[in-house]
């Protein structure tokens, strides 16, 4: 007679038996699946944050010219006539703030600092410029162009020293984070 | 319906049938996947040092003596012939090599490319920015660019 195998009175046996199985196929998967989306997103570098890359554009960043006239009323008037280096503008402008002036007097240069920075910059990321004096902290560093960066979980950044009139000696970190989606044209 | 020992009959295993081969069905799918991952994960790498080796050659090109020579400028940068320099160390099936004048203007300074970007499916991308002497005695700012596919 078909199906007359010895089983138990419920009959349930096989049946059971490949529902576990099924259900430690689909465990099974979804670990694998989801091990190698992690792996996947962690290979994928975006290569304009990449530590190389933002090494690189600092120490260019800091030996190009500052490009344009920058005008800053310190007294007798210093006038930044464009050739000078942002390495130079900035060892300034940081023993001037070191000095007591007012960051008000530096709007210019920090505007057209700000601006060379952008045009290295991907659309995709926005870049920010902070000097720390050697006793101070990140929290309240000396220059920060534009701001202190925001709280996030993606950053890359590099950092170079820049001596000043006085001789202290400023870390100057450049900080790459992707811009917000809402910053996205 | 079983009968008074319990036997299902042959209606049961059609069941049985169909969760196995649904289980063998998904960790097949879920092998394929990781596995074709993995292959892409690691062309994408090898096309990533492909571009990095490119540009490493037009960059040691550009600060060597026999170069652009002395001291980096946009003009000489102009006149550079980037595909004799690239294709010496050129290993993927395409590329395109640029230099851009991001500082003081934003310029495009020589280009190269080899092979057809639209077939692309992977591609790797590098860039390094260097410092070069404009008109008018100003520090401008160059990035180079590779993209390998």
């Amino acid at each position: 007679m078909p199906g007359d195998l010895p089983r138990d009175k419920a009959g349930q046996l096989a049946l059971l038996d490949a529902m576990v199985f099924f259900s430690i196929a689909m465990l099974v998967s979804s670990i694998l699946v989801l091990q190698t989306e992690a792996c996947s997103d962690a290979a994928v570098g975006i290569s304009d944050g990449s530590p190389t890359s933002v090494g690189g554009m600092l120490a260019a960043l800091m030996t190009a010219s500052i490009g344009q006239p920058v005008k800053i009323d310190l007294g007798p008037g210093l006038t930044v006539l464009g050739q000078e280096s942002v390495a130079e503008c900035l060892s300034a402008e940081l023993y001037a703030l070191g000095s007591g002036s007012g960051p008000a007097l530096f709007a210019e240069l920090n505007e057209a600092v700000l601006g060379l920075l952008d045009s290295l910059t991907l659309a995709a990321f926005r870049g920010w410029l902070v000097a720390v004096h050697p006793e101070g902290s990140w929290e309240a560093p000396t220059l920060a162009i534009p701001g202190l960066p925001l709280a996030s979980s993606l950053s890359y950044a590099a950092s170079c020293q820049l001596p000043c009139e006085d001789g202290a000696l400023y870390t100057v970190t450049l900080v790459l984070q992707p811009a917000a989606s809402s910053e996205l044209v | 319906m079983h009968d008074e020992e319990g036997v299902g009959g042959f209606f049961e295993d059609l069941p049985v049938l169909a969760f196995v081969l649904l289980g063998v069905f998904v960790l097949v799918t879920a092998g394929i996947v990781a596995s074709r991952a993995v292959s892409e994960r690691r062309e994408a790498e090898s096309l990533a040092c492909a571009a990095e080796s490119i540009l490493t050659a037009v960059t040691s090109h550009l600060l060597s003596p026999n170069g652009v020579g002395g001291t980096l400028t946009a003009a000489a940068m102009r006149q550079m012939d980037l595909r004799a320099i690239s294709d010496n160390v050129s290993c993927c099936d395409g590329y395109c090599v640029s230099v851009v004048m991001l500082h003081p203007l934003t310029e495009w300074l020589a280009s190269a490319t080899v092979g057809n970007p639209h077939v692309a499916i992977l591609t790797g991308f590098c860039q390094r920015f260097m410092n070069a002497a404009c008109d008018g005695g100003s520090i401008g700012i160059v990035e180079v660019r590779v993209l390998a596919w």
